[in-house]
């Protein structure tokens, strides 16, 4: 062997000399930074979701919605999907109209609206016509068609699709009947107000094959996105206890709503307002249906259901086997059936952990929520927030360098929403607090319901699926009608696979 | 194939070398990692692999094994590439990797949603890689720049 096959046969060694000589400078770099390897740590096993939320085309054939239900929550979906009236366009904020006006178009049509109350009927018409979202001076559109009842809304021809915003009560009714004409449907949470309509809908949803999503836009959040990112990545560890939470104290959180003065059997269809009863008109079980059992379930439906499906998000849980649920109306003594304080237990003995959902209508005490494990726990509120454990062993390393201090608060994502006065209410706050308004999209704020919506429209244009679909929709209504039959029979409720018994 | 000139093969060579630079790198940064493991990559795979995924993760000792599995054949493919050594066997052991790369998160036009940093159809940059390992498999520039040209006695 010569010289000159030496030096070639070793040609490559250099190379390997440079490569090692600053790989080595690289890691010096990075120690030198702090809580850097914890962090590099975290970005290995996590991307922020931000970056890979699909682009949703909303091009392709129109979709014509009808909309039952104008009431609070109809009204905000019909914002949500681009639609306001143009009062309330000149009624909002600079920023709120900035907002409003940059969200995008999602190649929609309002093609009929229906509600019980005649003044909200005429309303919604109005809004459903403002496809340019116009202030009033400049609106001239006709108002969309208005139906007095949701099964014309729904045999019309030029109907797609139903966005249901009813009393709970109607949920199943509507959504069955949706489902059965071949609509598309788009349901307000809770899926329903009785334990056979969260079978009817799922058998009606099925069996006719229609794009089905439940309305809990949490799923869109991005602080939910990752923190289910950061608990099926196995980071928290085994998660052994789940505490989510409703803390409000006002009259609006209290669901003790406005009464207009003109309202009247005159203007209010109260029989078909009615389901399965006989009560004589009554304003206040019109407008304040949510307290009342013959409407609504309470908390169960209206809050804990969000609690729920997040969890749901993060885990996967499905309806849990055993469910207790107690408390009491012990603040709000305004003749109201559904208690304001409330304590859920939810048991997974298979799956070796608890899920507790605890309420208060009256203290606006701030309590995120906290998915523990025994490595490491999150706090999920409109920022996402780790803590390790000081037992921890997978991060035995990161503690032992005090790259990281056990049991502080390490931020996963950032505040959009503390810099935003689009949210000014008690209520918009919570809901905010909850990662139920607005998300960050790209770095802009974007309202979750207007992301829920819009990959509904997707799964409709293109057969994709949705992230609340009936699956997840039934899970949520079981689980929050053994929440509601539990507290209404004071006792134990359980799941044996297929039935509640 | 010409080998009695240098010429051609020098090109590849340096292919050859910043291939290994690219493996090797990619195994000491898991290496020096404290608690890399392969178990998120794999519990997002939406590839044909996905039930086989889900099976390895769920027993600690798979998981273990792949952890460790990849970072060695990532280091030891750079290494062997990066000095010439024993090339052939170096590039296989890289298109196997490669192979599993590819079909975790597979370029076939669904909307990817996780881990990718691109856009890609069919053709991505696992399977650029796989094609220059497969042509340094076939052209053995280590026979003349590289130490299998000691084992080859030049």
């Amino acid at each position: 062997m010569n010289r000159r096959d030496l030096l070639k046969s070793l040609a490559g060694v250099p190379f390997l000399g440079a490569y090692g000589y600053m790989f080595a400078g690289k890691m010096a770099a990075e120690k030198v930074e702090e809580t850097s390897a914890f962090q590099r740590f975290v970005r290995s096993k996590i991307l922020p979701s931000g970056m890979e939320q699909p682009v949703r085309e909303s091009g392709g054939k129109k979709v014509r919605l009808g909309l039952v239900g104008f009431g609070i929550r109809g009204k905000q979906l019909m914002k949500s999907l681009g639609f306001m009236t143009p009062e309330d366009i000149d009624g909002m904020t600079d920023n709120q109209r900035k907002i409003f006006l940059e969200q995008p178009d999602l190649n929609i049509e309002i093609s009929g609206v229906c509600d019980l109350y005649k003044p909200r009927l005429d309303e919604a018409s109005r809004a459903g016509a403002n496809r340019e979202r116009k202030g009033a001076a400049d609106f001239n559109s006709r108002p969309v068609k208005q139906y007095g009842k949701f099964e014309d809304l729904i045999a019309a021809a030029d109907v797609d699709a139903v966005v249901i915003a009813t009393s709970d009560h109607w949920h199943g009714p509507v959504s069955v009947m949706a489902a059965k004409a071949g609509k598309h449907v788009y349901c307000e949470k809770a899926l329903s107000h009785s334990l056979d309509d969260v079978y009817e809908v799922r058998d009606a949803v099925k069996n006719n094959r229609v794009v089905f999503q439940l309305g809990h836009q949490n799923r869109q959040a991005e602080s939910n996105r990752m923190a289910a990112k950061v608990v099926q990545a196995g980071m928290l560890g085994n998660v052994n206890l789940v505490e989510t939470t409703t803390n409000r104290n006002d009259p609006n959180g209290a669901w003790v709503y406005d009464i207009p003065e003109e309202a009247g059997p005159h203007n209010v269809d109260w029989q078909r307002f009615l389901r399965n009863t006989n009560t004589p008109f009554n304003k206040e079980h019109f407008f304040r249906w949510r307290l009342f059992w013959d409407y609504g379930t309470g908390l169960n439906g209206d809050l804990m259901t969000h609690e729920y499906d997040s969890i749901n998000q993060m885990l996967n849980m499905g309806i849990p086997e055993l469910v207790t649920t107690t408390g009491g109306i012990y603040h709000w003594k305004d003749g109201r059936e559904v208690p304001d304080v409330q304590q859920t237990v939810l048991e997974y003995p298979s799956r070796n952990f608890s899920l507790l959902y605890s309420a208060s209508l009256a203290s606006n005490f701030y309590r995120p929520k906290k998915v523990m494990g025994d490595e490491a726990s999150i706090e999920v509120g409109a920022t996402l927030k780790m803590f390790v454990d000081s037992e921890s062993q997978m991060y035995e390393e990161y503690l032992t360098n005090e790259d990281i201090l056990p049991n502080q608060p390490i931020a996963l994502t950032r505040d959009m929403q503390a810099q935003l006065d689009a949210i000014s209410s008690a209520t918009e706050k919570y809901f905010a607090s909850r990662g139920l308004l607005y998300t960050s999209h790209g770095g802009r704020m974007v309202d979750t319901a207007h992301l829920h919506l819009s990959e509904w429209l997707h799964g409709i244009r293109t057969g994709a699926a949705v992230s609340c679909g009936i699956d997840e929709a039934f899970e949520e209504g079981i689980t929050a009608m053994m929440a509601t039959i539990a507290y209404r029979e004071g006792r134990v409720v359980r799941w044996d696979g297929e039935r509640v018994v | 194939m010409e080998t009695n000139n240098n010429r051609p093969l020098l090109p590849l060579f340096i292919l050859r070398v910043a291939v290994g630079w690219l493996f090797l790198h990619e195994g000491l940064y898991k290496l020096f990692t404290p608690g890399w493991t392969a178990q998120y990559y794999l519990a997002q795979s939406e590839g044909p692999l996905q039930s086989f995924f889900q099976w390895v993760i769920e027993s600690k000792i798979l998981i273990a094994i792949s952890n460790y599995g990849v970072v060695i054949l990532l280091i030891a493919t750079g290494l062997l590439l990066m000095i010439g050594f024993l090339e052939r066997m170096a590039c296989v052991a890289g298109m196997v990797l490669l192979v599993f790369f590819y079909l975790s998160y597979p370029p076939f036009g669904e909307i990817s949603d996780v881990m990718a940093e691109g856009n890609y159809l069919i053709v991505d940059k696992n399977m650029i890689l796989f094609l220059v390992l497969w042509v340094i498999f076939k052209l053995r520039p280590g026979q003349r720049w590289g130490m299998d040209r000691l084992r080859h006695g030049g």
